[in-house]
């Protein structure tokens, strides 16, 4: 059995930032005021700082961890000893990262995720460990009676692995996708994130302004052509900073197949590749926002279980699969990465479009908020008055295209796609029967006469779990999908 | 109650002298939280108007939430149900707004029961279902049904991820 290895020193800058980071954000104000003042406050925060570093050093320096052909062993714990073991048969994605600094040294840092759905964080965090060793679990992974591999390596080599970490040498295939410049632009152009960001950006700059400017727009205020100037530059750096998020996170993406497992890879300064055995993903989701459908543009996401570390959206616990694809391309690319799945999806049912009588049942929660926040607000600041009636349109609509595009299909025998509307957005999630972990059908006194209710469907998606909803839906079809779940399995 | 399929198995009747004791110690509750702030509104000089119509707002409220729930009792037990297939196990609550979940058995990861002072009280048990992504809790069995309910849950589930 191999000893167990150190973590590279390399990492303990990044372990010490990781740790540190929650930390940073509340003392560092309190270690500004006490530098000002002198006091023996600031000298306290100084003696802190280096116990708390010397001990995460510590920390870091007692953390090992052995590869051997059955299972990860980690150790760690400077006080209370803790030791880990992950059996190959249990990793559900492995994420890596590298970042600049990591490429000469060779060093790559390690998040295996499992179905521990306990802690929202990967079960074993490998700051620094040499890119060999990483080739050397994906080789045992595939040499584990549980990983369906289409190619095995020869025996001989793994005992060479074992006997001393020697790498095991692939071959790189070409991408299924990737992502060019051109399409990293249209994608930071069309995601409601971007736009987010670049609100926000937009507040943190006019904060920024300098009071002189400030009072010079007042001044202007009447200058229209001041205005629409300012806003525009405002609007271009706004979107700029977006713009370099994206190049930052979503550099070079690409998704290759390889055997059973799926590789993302992304990323400029830090590159990271996540690695996902396929029998492992929960769901598909093929998403479109209203600028998406304008521009005949999709975004594809997949549902894994597992810690949050290998999510690039916390929010929605999902990772990438294709950030941006033209909408006539996503079935077939998804035909090619993930041929397992039949991506010929028939045509949906749309259950609630064509009843006239639901409009009221979905646009009365919006009314009922609205319609009297915006009648106060007109009473009381009139000036802004445009703000609840504005919400008010853009809820009502959200509403009245969920009414009309929420639908669903059951095909394969096994296969269920829902499409759902959230906040304008069209959602399409694609799952297997035995990856929907519960179904709720729910109604009311008032909505069970009239043969009206609503699915929730539950999955597993990070450490969590997503619902996704059919609202005032009619019970037959409720009853139709239950069925279709309760049959059994063959 | 026509329109609205109803599951088989229901739960022990003493369950609802659970609820009903559970009731009445929350309503409790709220009126020593009650005269705890009538108390420290002694010692602090406010707007003491404003202070007695919210009083009396929070005070009507539990009085009417308290009645609403005690009158509710029999309902809430008619329509608070469970049924267990070889495929899966149903559960079903609500009176006003009902929902029925239906979660298969080789979703279920673990099974436990509970029992605090009120269930103690009226010899009844909870039984909390765990798949890996919620949990669910049948309330109201008594001990010898919560023991059998979940032994042939256990079988169940054994069956049913052998057949998988």
């Amino acid at each position: 059995m191999p000893s167990p290895q150190h973590l590279h020193l390399a990492g303990l800058p990044i372990f010490l930032l990781q740790k540190f980071k929650i930390l940073f954000v509340i003392l560092l104000p309190l270690f500004f005021v006490a530098f000002k003042k002198q006091s023996t406050l600031f000298w306290l925060l100084i003696a802190t700082g280096i116990v708390l570093t010397l001990q995460i050093s510590l920390i870091y320096w007692f953390t090992t961890y052995q590869i051997t052909p059955a299972e990860i062993k980690i150790n760690s714990g400077l006080w209370i000893k803790k030791a880990r073991v992950i059996p190959y048969s249990r990793i559900q994605s492995i994420h890596q990262s590298q970042w600049f600094f990591y490429k000469p040294l060779h060093l790559v840092h390690l998040r295996i995720d499992t179905a521990n759905t306990e802690e929202n964080q990967a079960e074993a965090n490998l700051f620094a460990i040499p890119e060999q060793r990483l080739t050397l679990i994906q080789h045992y992974q595939k040499q584990n009676p549980k990983f369906n591999a289409s190619v095995h390596e020869p025996q001989k080599q793994q005992k060479q692995n074992h006997a001393n970490y020697t790498a095991v040498k692939t071959t790189v295939p070409p991408s299924d996708y990737q992502l060019n410049l051109k399409q990293l632009f249209l994608f930071s152009f069309t995601e409601t994130s971007v736009i987010v960001s670049t609100l926000a950006t937009i507040s943190i700059l006019v904060t920024l302004l300098p009071e002189n400017i400030r009072n010079q727009i007042n001044r202007d205020q009447n200058d229209v052509i001041t205005i629409i100037f300012l806003t525009a530059i405002i609007l271009m750096l706004a979107f700029s900073v977006a713009m370099a998020k994206n190049l930052l996170r979503f550099y070079h993406f690409q998704v290759r197949r390889q055997h059973q497992n799926l590789q993302i890879e992304y990323g400029l300064f830090e590159r990271q590749t996540q690695t996902i055995t396929i029998g492992k993903i929960q769901s598909v989701e093929i998403q479109q926002n209203l600028l998406q459908r304008l521009f005949k543009l999709s975004r594809v996401s997949i549902a894994i279980a597992g810690g949050q570390d290998s999510q690039d959206d916390a929010a929605t616990a999902k990772s990438a699969l294709l950030p941006i694809i033209r909408q006539d391309q996503v079935l077939t690319t998804l035909q090619r990465i993930l041929p397992e799945q039949d991506w010929t999806i028939p045509a949906f049912h749309y259950p609630t479009a064509q009843s006239h009588q639901l409009h009221w049942y979905f646009w009365r929660s919006s009314l009922l908020i609205l319609l009297p926040v915006s009648a106060l607000t007109a009473y009381f600041a009139l000036a802004w008055v445009w703000l609840p009636i504005l919400l008010l349109v853009i809820a009502l609509s959200s509403q009245s295209l969920r009414q009309k595009r929420q639908a669903y299909v059951l095909y394969n025998q096994d296969t269920l796609c829902l499409q759902t509307i959230h906040l304008l957005t069209e959602k399409q999630m694609i799952i297997r029967r035995k990856h929907i972990q519960v179904l709720t059908i729910k109604t009311s006194k008032w909505l069970a006469p009239k043969q009206y209710g609503h699915l929730e469907l539950s999955a597993l998606a990070g450490s969590s779990f997503s619902i996704t909803r059919l609202r005032f839906i009619p019970l037959s079809a409720a009853k139709e999908l239950v069925t279709f779940y309760r049959q059994s399995r063959r | 109650m026509m329109n609205y399929p109803l599951l088989k198995q229901q739960m022990n009747p003493r369950i609802k002298q659970a609820w009903r004791y559970s009731i009445l110690i929350t309503a409790a509750m709220s009126l020593v939280i009650s005269l705890g702030a009538i108390l420290v509104a002694r010692f602090f000089t406010f707007n003491r108007q404003l202070f007695d119509l919210l009083l009396g707002v929070f005070l009507i409220l539990v009085t009417v939430i308290t009645v609403m729930n005690l009158l509710l009792i029999p309902y809430r037990y008619a329509f608070h149900r469970y049924e267990v297939t070889d495929q899966d196990l149903a559960l079903q609550t609500g009176y006003f707004f009902r929902s029925t979940t239906y979660v298969p058995l080789n979703r279920i990861q673990h099974l436990e029961t509970k029992q605090g002072p009120l269930l103690r009280h009226v010899q009844l048990l909870d039984l909390n279902i765990s798949t890996a992504a919620t949990t669910h809790t049948l309330d109201g069995l008594d001990v010898q049904t919560a023991q059998k309910l979940r032994q042939q849950l256990i079988a169940l589930v054994k069956a049913a991820r052998d057949d998988a």
